[in-house]
């Protein structure tokens, strides 16, 4: 019997016994994770811009257009009213109305104007003038400028698209010398015109179409597609490397040429009431509300990788020069790179079910970064230079991480309790 | 056939020889052959611009108005000219051919190849070759119109006899 006893206190039974802790580490630059005014690339954490934002007395932002004879933007306010912002703001006395208003470039002997276009009328913009409204006889929208002619949809006839001779915007203006062609098919209204390389997309309500206008007018021709396409809105198309995007009930579209896929963009059903979008460095921006942050803001979709971001601004509008400037309320955001930013990663159970007790968490940047931990039992907030010690415990966290510069560890180091 | 070439209630068509009918025939035949070729060039025209996407276009309107002024422009001409040769050639008396008078325009300031093809064209409207032939041969007045012209016509006109 004694041998019996002997044998059970033999050390391998011991060691088989299931330890009371586990130690583990997760790595939280892995994890689900969004970030405001940065990114995550290539396994760190980086900056992009963030909006400066810029007091203006515009009455909220219908249409914003950069004029490049001015370096100023335009601003069409949603009372109609036209004001120049560039280094100040400079209100106008002119204004158009139109569902879709567009600028074009005009060369006029020596000197280079700037049209904006509406229904109603067109004004004159030059380096150092700015014209009163001169009455149009077409009723024109979502126009361009494209080989010399001006390209616009028709008011009166929404499935119609016009071009003006030699004399362009005199063209609009008298309504002579116009060709036209009437576009069939079950795609809807004409919403704009947008170049496309060298083409020009036209946005219908449920499609697009591919006009090539090149030489003289015999040459010119319309290409449909048939497509299975979502509606489009058309505030939210941005043409990209030759393919469109566009975002429609929670998903960003891919239109190229041929089909319209939905992309595996999973964050965009966080956005919704699209109302601007563009294009810059190859990636996608929207302007519309996000559910996660409870407020107006920026989402950037980079189709190369597919990240997805944010900008801090409660924009409307969004308009490229050298950098996409945000315009929302009475506010103009201006990107500035290189400020702090924030990233979020989602809740998570760090990859192991019950209790435990966050011991250690790693940073690695050459700033000091701000940590906030939040768990069922409360939320602290570390500055860590390398490493901080939180001794928090929960079953489920969530990490926000606030820094100035790259971040290139993120690591959280745990013991389960049970 | 119908004849819509000339307004025929201008004249009376009942009372027409059969050189005028043959006329008229002839007139109305070539607008219907213009009007065809339209038709087949506004198809061709049509495909192309559809392919184009461009169907519904203002090219398309203006080339449509372009190839039917054409067409409508030679129709012009082809009835003025029938309408000319139907007011100085009056129904031939049951008696023809004796009469010393030609039933076709003889205007000695013509060249002789534009008279060769008026004479030419005024019996060649006559059906019967049989008919044709014994006329033309008793046509003094085209003797002395065509000259030497008049052998070379006999020629032609016999050829289209056998």
């Amino acid at each position: 019997m004694n041998g019996g006893g002997r044998a059970a206190w033999r050390g391998t039974d011991i060691f088989l016994k299931k330890p009371e802790t586990q130690f583990t580490e997760s790595d939280l630059l892995a994890a689900d994770g969004y970030c405001v005014d940065g990114t995550r690339k290539d396994g760190k954490l980086l900056s992009t811009f963030y909006a400066e934002p810029v007091w203006l007395s515009v009455a909220g932002t219908k249409s914003v257009w950069h004029i490049g004879v001015r370096e100023e933007f335009l601003i069409l306010a949603d009372d109609g009213k036209l004001t120049l912002w560039g280094s100040e703001e400079t209100p106008l006395d002119a204004g158009v109305t139109s569902p879709q208003p567009y600028t074009v470039d005009e060369w006029q002997g020596d000197e280079l104007a700037a049209y904006l276009v509406g229904t109603d009328g067109a004004v004159r913009i030059t380096a150092d003038s700015v014209g009163e409204i001169t009455p149009v006889a077409l009723k024109s929208y979502g126009g361009l400028l494209k080989n010399g002619r001006i390209f616009a949809a028709d008011s009166l006839d929404n499935y119609r698209i016009f071009w003006t001779g030699e004399k362009g915007i005199s063209d609009i203006i008298a309504n002579e010398n116009l060709g036209w062609v009437r576009l069939t098919g079950t795609q809807g209204k004409i919403q704009k015109l947008m170049n496309m390389e060298s083409d020009i997309l036209v946005v219908r309500e449920r499609g697009f179409a591919v006009m090539t206008a090149y030489g003289n007018p015999e040459n010119f021709k319309v290409t449909s597609y048939r497509m299975q396409c979502p509606q489009v809105n058309a505030d939210s198309v941005a043409v990209i490397g030759g393919k469109v995007y566009f975002f429609s009930d929670g998903k960003i579209y891919c239109f190229d040429k041929s089909t319209v896929k939905p992309l595996d963009c999973p964050s965009a059903a966080d956005m919704s009431g699209v109302t601007g979008a563009a294009e810059f460095e190859g990636a996608y921006y929207i302007a519309g509300r996000s559910a996660r942050l409870g407020k107006k803001t920026v989402l950037r979709y980079d189709p190369s990788d597919g990240s997805v971001d944010y900008i801090d601004c409660e924009a409307d509008k969004l308009c490229v020069n050298g950098g996409v400037y945000c315009f929302g309320g009475r506010f103009a955001y201006a990107p500035i790179k290189g400020g702090s930013y924030r990233y979020y990663v989602g809740e998570t159970d760090l990859g192991k079910i019950g209790t435990k007790c966050i011991t250690r968490i790693e940073t690695r940047c050459a700033n000091p970064v701000r940590v906030t931990v939040e768990t069922e039992c409360g939320t602290k907030s570390y500055t860590s230079f390398g490493a901080v010690y939180p001794a928090l415990s929960g079953k489920k966290f969530k990490f926000t991480l606030t820094a100035v510069g790259e971040v290139t560890r993120f690591a959280a180091f745990t013991e389960v309790i049970k | 056939m119908m004849f819509d070439i000339i307004d025929t209630t201008k004249y009376d068509v009942t009372a027409f020889s059969d050189v005028q009918m043959s006329m008229l025939r002839s007139a109305q035949k070539k607008k219907n052959e213009l009007l065809h070729n339209l038709e087949l060039d506004l198809r061709v025209f049509r495909n192309v611009f559809l392919a184009n996407g461009m169907e519904f276009s203002s090219l398309f309107e203006a080339k449509k108005a372009e190839l039917t002024a054409e067409c409508d422009r030679q129709v012009a001409i082809i009835a003025e000219q029938l309408e000319f040769s139907l007011s100085v050639s009056e129904p031939l008396p049951p008696e023809s051919g004796d009469t010393g008078e030609a039933d076709y325009i003889v205007d000695y300031s013509l060249s002789y190849t534009e008279r060769y093809a008026i004479v030419r064209d005024y019996y060649l409207a006559i059906p019967d070759p049989a008919e044709r032939m014994e006329l033309y041969s008793r046509d003094t007045v085209a003797r002395e119109y065509l000259g030497s012209y008049y052998g070379t016509l006999y020629n032609v006109l016999y050829s289209y006899s056998k």
